[in-house]
């Protein structure tokens, strides 16, 4: 498969696809629509506009927002002229944005009104180009120059994911990489001009970055931005834009089900009974014909979200197979796939013509896996070229072409992928957002109360986020600071004033790495030979309590 | 209005899968129930679709306990009347 360059796909699709749909978003109750020959045109108003303020090929140049077209557009005009993107995540806390600026070394940033105040001070910033204010102006300022020459091995991206030290790490993808990824899974599902995605995960993210917006937009696809995250606003989307295929989390799905089981039983036993019946003779179809008529059994429910699905995408973190099941049994696919930023994002994934529950998929065409001591490797075209200005954390993960990806699992006679486990201790929240625990522990360290601290994942027993993990804290009072300050040193003072300060420390985190339980040690932690804390002991420790 | 509260406190376990009756109203519900973003956007829906109070989504900051969000519900329901 030949690679080309995002520039290519620009130019390319802006004649191609010319007045159909490229984006939409709902404003003032009306979608406003920006047609792939207006996609084309802002870019390239975007890109004289940057020329004029002095980027250059290389230089980086920030994007934050919440979804919306200009983003799309951001993207396409920093890429194609030879620049690198840096996609900001609008969920993450001011410290979080401004460290990530300094350093990726960004120029400028184009950025939303709505998240203008995080940054307009932030150090290093040449210019900031306003989303809402600057935008209409660019479309006059089109001429047919495209910026600079773009090779497939330019860097096209840096994309920070949540760091061990304090500080993010830069992933930093070339357009082979990111186009490599895009190609193979537009090929792998076969979607084109007539499909409709709704977009709804965060677009900095590379999983709707890639799935979710390069992919529909590479096929001449249309992409709606969800007005709210509402789930019924959702769905209101859905229908109104005939949404055919929707990029998703486990959560987004469990929340779907959980709406459509509400509804059942608010109408009734006699209606429960009749949606068991349905439910039960599609399992008997699908077990002995292998035919699914869910879809003709379901009608009710496909029609309410639209009728026009052809599948649901989840990636970020594992989906629970029943789940998976359930919607099946109505007719509605979801595909799972495995990946992460630093792999453009996808190394796996289910197919329609073969989704198996449990696995996520074989290896996408071009990249190879393998199991080594358990722990899954891969290479590929969709394979980072390392962290930004951070080699030693690079040579950590990239050894020989391969990436060691910290996930255990194993490959099953027929290639499948099924993923146990995980080598480093990230924990991973129900919404597939990473949280690193030296990151939290960085923080909970600068706490005056705490000498030292260890974060581990709580799975959740029960509730809606049943199966996810959750942050925890096993935090060491520094009795010394308390005797200085002349506070009580008596048990529950301690913990109160640790509960406290973990409180406050919450409210400057982005929600998914919020500390939701804590622990006060008095006694020593379990320390290897090097001072560090064992945490799998830790761990351990704290399983056999939460079991009391 | 206790009427209403006591319908948002159902609402809420409803969409958090916890029994209403384990739900302190002054507990953080980020912290002791496990909700996330995209759960409490799901609780700003709920108040939507049975209340018809249309709660943006930026108010989730201002949310901590049950109580918050029985305030903001009382407080937009004044607001409309």
């Amino acid at each position: 498969m030949e690679t080309i360059t995002l520039k290519d796909v620009l130019i390319r699709n802006t004649q191609k696809f010319g007045d159909n749909l490229a984006f939409q978003i709902k404003r003032d109750d009306k979608y406003v629509g920006y047609s792939y020959s207006d996609v084309g045109k802002y870019a390239r108003g975007l890109i004289a506009q940057l020329k004029n303020l002095g980027i250059q090929k290389g230089d980086k140049v920030a994007i934050l927002s919440e979804n919306r077209p200009e983003w799309g557009i951001s993207y396409l005009a920093v890429t194609a002229m030879g620049a690198v993107a840096v996609p900001l995540d609008s969920l993450g806390a001011e410290y979080d944005l401004k460290g990530i600026i300094a350093h990726s070394d960004s120029k400028g940033i184009i950025v939303s009104d709505k998240f203008l105040v995080l940054v307009k001070d932030a150090p290093g910033l040449k210019f900031i180009i306003s989303m809402d204010k600057d935008f209409e102006a660019l479309k006059q300022k089109a001429s047919d120059d495209h910026g600079f020459d773009v090779k497939a091995d330019d860097l096209a991206a840096i994309v920070y994911t949540s760091g061990t030290t304090g500080i993010p790490k830069g992933v930093m993808l070339t357009h082979k990489n990111i186009m490599s990824n895009v190609m193979t899974g537009a090929a792998l599902f076969e979607f084109g001009p007539s499909d409709m995605f709704l977009s709804v995960l965060p677009i900095h993210h590379m999983f709707e970055c890639v799935a979710g917006f390069l992919a529909p937009f590479y096929q001449g696809a249309r992409i709606t931005y969800a007005e709210s995250l509402k789930s019924f606003k959702l769905i209101q989307n859905m229908v109104e834009t005939h949404t055919t295929i929707l990029i998703g989390v486990p959560m987004l799905y469990q929340l779907f089900y959980d709406g459509i089981m509400r509804e059942v039983d608010e109408k009734g036993p006699f209606f429960r009974t009749v949606f068991n019946i349905l439910a039960f003779t599609s399992w008997l179809f699908r077990s002995f014909f292998r035919i699914n008529i869910g879809r003709l059994l379901f009608g009710t429910v496909h029609k309410k979200l639209g009728g026009s699905f052809r599948f649901w995408v989840s990636g970020g973190a594992a989906i629970d197979p029943d789940l998976l099941h359930s919607f099946d049994l109505m007719g509605l696919t979801i595909i799972q796939g495995y990946g992460l930023t630093e792999s453009s994002p996808v190394i796996s994934a289910c197919t329609l013509e073969d989704n198996r529950y449990g696995s996520v998929g074989r290896p996408i065409p071009g990249v190879s896996v393998k199991i080594v001591n358990g722990e899954i490797l891969a290479t590929g075209p969709n394979i980072m070229q390392g962290y930004y200005k951070m080699k030693e954390e690079t040579d950590k993960i990239l050894m020989e072409g391969w990436l060691y990806t910290g996930d255990v699992g194993y490959l099953d006679k027929d290639g499948y992928l099924y993923i146990t486990g995980r080598i480093k201790d990230v924990i991973i929240s129900s919404s597939g957002l990473n949280v690193y625990p030296d990151e939290i522990e960085f923080e909970l360290n600068k706490i005056p109360y705490i000498k030292e601290s260890c974060v581990i994942g709580r799975k959740v027993k029960s509730g809606i986020k049943k199966g996810s993990e959750e942050v925890f804290a096993v935090a060491a009072p520094n009795i010394e600071y308390f005797e200085k300050m002349g506070l009580s040193i008596e048990e529950n003072s301690v913990h109160n004033a640790i509960y406290d300060s973990i409180q406050e420390l919450n409210e400057k985190l982005p929600m998914y790495k919020r500390i939701s339980g804590m622990e006060v040690r008095f006694s020593e932690f379990p320390k290897t030979s090097t001072r560090k804390i064992k945490r799998y002991i830790v761990r351990k420790e704290m399983e056999e309590l939460w079991q009391r | 209005m206790a009427e209403i509260e006591q319908e948002i406190k159902e609402m809420v376990a409803k969409i958090i899968k916890v029994d209403e009756r384990m739900i302190k109203p002054d507990a953080n519900i980020f912290i002791e129930y496990g909700v996330d973003s995209l759960l409490g956007v799901e609780i700003l829906a709920g108040l939507d679709k049975k209340f018809g109070l249309d709660i943006p989504e930026e108010k989730l900051k201002e949310i901590k306990t049950l109580n918050d969000i029985i305030r903001i519900a009382k407080e937009t329901i004044s607001k409309k009347a």
